[in-house]
């Protein structure tokens, strides 16, 4: 599995270099294999498929443009995400007031100040299935996930819902493992105790 | 602070992040681990390209590789034209020095510099005229977009032609008849 996993990896990368080349098959190929991790990517950043779509076409607009300066110094993953990333920084920016999902300010300074939320709920999560039909595990992970600060909900999106490794996700946000396993922790710690108090 | 770090959001807003020990790390993750394979499983995994988006990423794709491929064309196309004036005017140069040499000869080396440049300049106006090197043939055009995998989706016109044809209006056989003007 392991092996398998190297082969695709470095199987990407060459694709990418002999799309530099001038092979848009290779390009169209690389298309095929990422699209749909981009698209969940976006989407478990903000739960809209129409939006995420978009999002995941500007990244590959973006990454033909840029194929000239691309070094493989990495895997293809990572710096496609790098791109997903950086560009997903923008449309925050541009979008932040009009999306009620992404309340950075609020959620933090709600959580911060009320910092005796971890303390009151010290109950075991309960598994979602026995209590939760899809739907509602559906909204309320959605809900929980759009009240992390945005650095702490992409570490945990790019670990958890992407399963890349922390070294990965390092050099995809350009910080520290350390600093990584930090957000991780954080963002775990938060979506913990939302998901209990929605659950109460 | 102790042992706060700070992390900095998108926003550049200022977070304390307590530090924590590896057995709180795993006992969170172990706990969450059982929502976040539902997630995944159940929705996130079930999130599939819609059709709208395949057709909108077909057409931008077609787009870029369109303006690629003329953009190269464009390139190859200047520089081709560059090394043919610069050719033209090397050679414009040596028939100017064959000239001036004339001159020295003699006292009808003044007609023959005259007449050499009017012969140059004829001849560069003549060669801009000319096609340059670099001819832009259907042909040439064609080989140079390669055949993509996108590019096959395209449906052949001809899969359009029968039903265009079935709607196209018949042809009126004869001359049209004039009309004549009542009297």
């Amino acid at each position: 599995m392991k092996n398998e996993s190297k082969e695709q990896v470095d199987e990407d990368v060459a694709l990418m270099l002999s799309f530099k080349r001038g092979d848009y098959n290779a390009f169209a190929m690389l298309v095929e294999r990422h699209q749909q991790t981009l698209i969940q990517f976006f989407y478990a950043q903000h739960p809209d498929q129409q939006l995420a779509e978009d999002c995941a076409q500007e990244v590959w607009r973006k990454v033909f443009k840029a194929r000239n300066d691309y070094v493989a110094r990495a895997r293809f993953r990572t710096y496609l995400f790098r791109v997903a990333r950086n560009y997903w920084i923008d449309v925050y920016r541009s979008k932040a007031k009009h999306m009620p999902l992404v309340s950075l300010d609020a959620s933090s300074a709600k959580l911060d100040s009320d910092a005796s939320l971890a303390n009151l709920v010290q109950d075991e999560l309960p598994t979602p299935p026995s209590l939760l039909s899809n739907e509602e595990l559906k909204r309320k992970i959605e809900w929980a996930l759009g009240r992390l600060p945005a650095n702490q909900r992409e570490v945990f999106v790019l670990a958890e819902l992407q399963g890349l490794k922390y070294q990965d996700i390092g050099e995809t946000l350009e910080i520290p493992v350390g600093t990584v396993k930090s957000r991780m922790f954080n963002a775990m710690r938060r979506l913990r105790d939302l998901l209990n108090k929605e659950i109460d | 602070m102790g042992n706060d770090k700070m992390n900095k959001g998108f926003d550049g807003e200022e977070q304390n992040t307590s530090s924590f020990d590896l057995q709180d790390f795993e006992d969170l993750r172990h706990e969450l681990s059982s929502w976040v394979k539902e997630y995944r499983e159940q929705v996130l995994e079930t999130i599939e390209p819609s059709a709208a988006y395949r057709a909108s990423m077909h057409k931008m794709m077609m787009g870029l590789v369109r303006d690629d491929v003329l953009k190269a064309h464009k390139k190859a196309s200047l520089s081709t034209k560059f090394a043919a004036r610069c050719q033209r005017w090397v050679a414009c140069w040596h028939e100017l020095v064959a000239s001036s040499l004339l001159f020295r000869l003699g006292s009808q080396g003044v007609l023959a510099l005259g007449l050499g440049l009017i012969l140059s300049m004829a001849w560069i106006s003549a060669m801009d005229e000319k096609p340059v090197a670099a001819k832009s043939t259907f042909e040439e055009q064609k080989s140079m977009v390669p055949e993509t995998t996108w590019k096959s989706r395209i449906p052949h016109p001809d899969e359009f032609r029968p039903s265009e044809r079935d709607h196209l209006p018949a042809i009126p056989s004869g001359r049209p008849v004039k009309k004549v003007k009542k009297k």
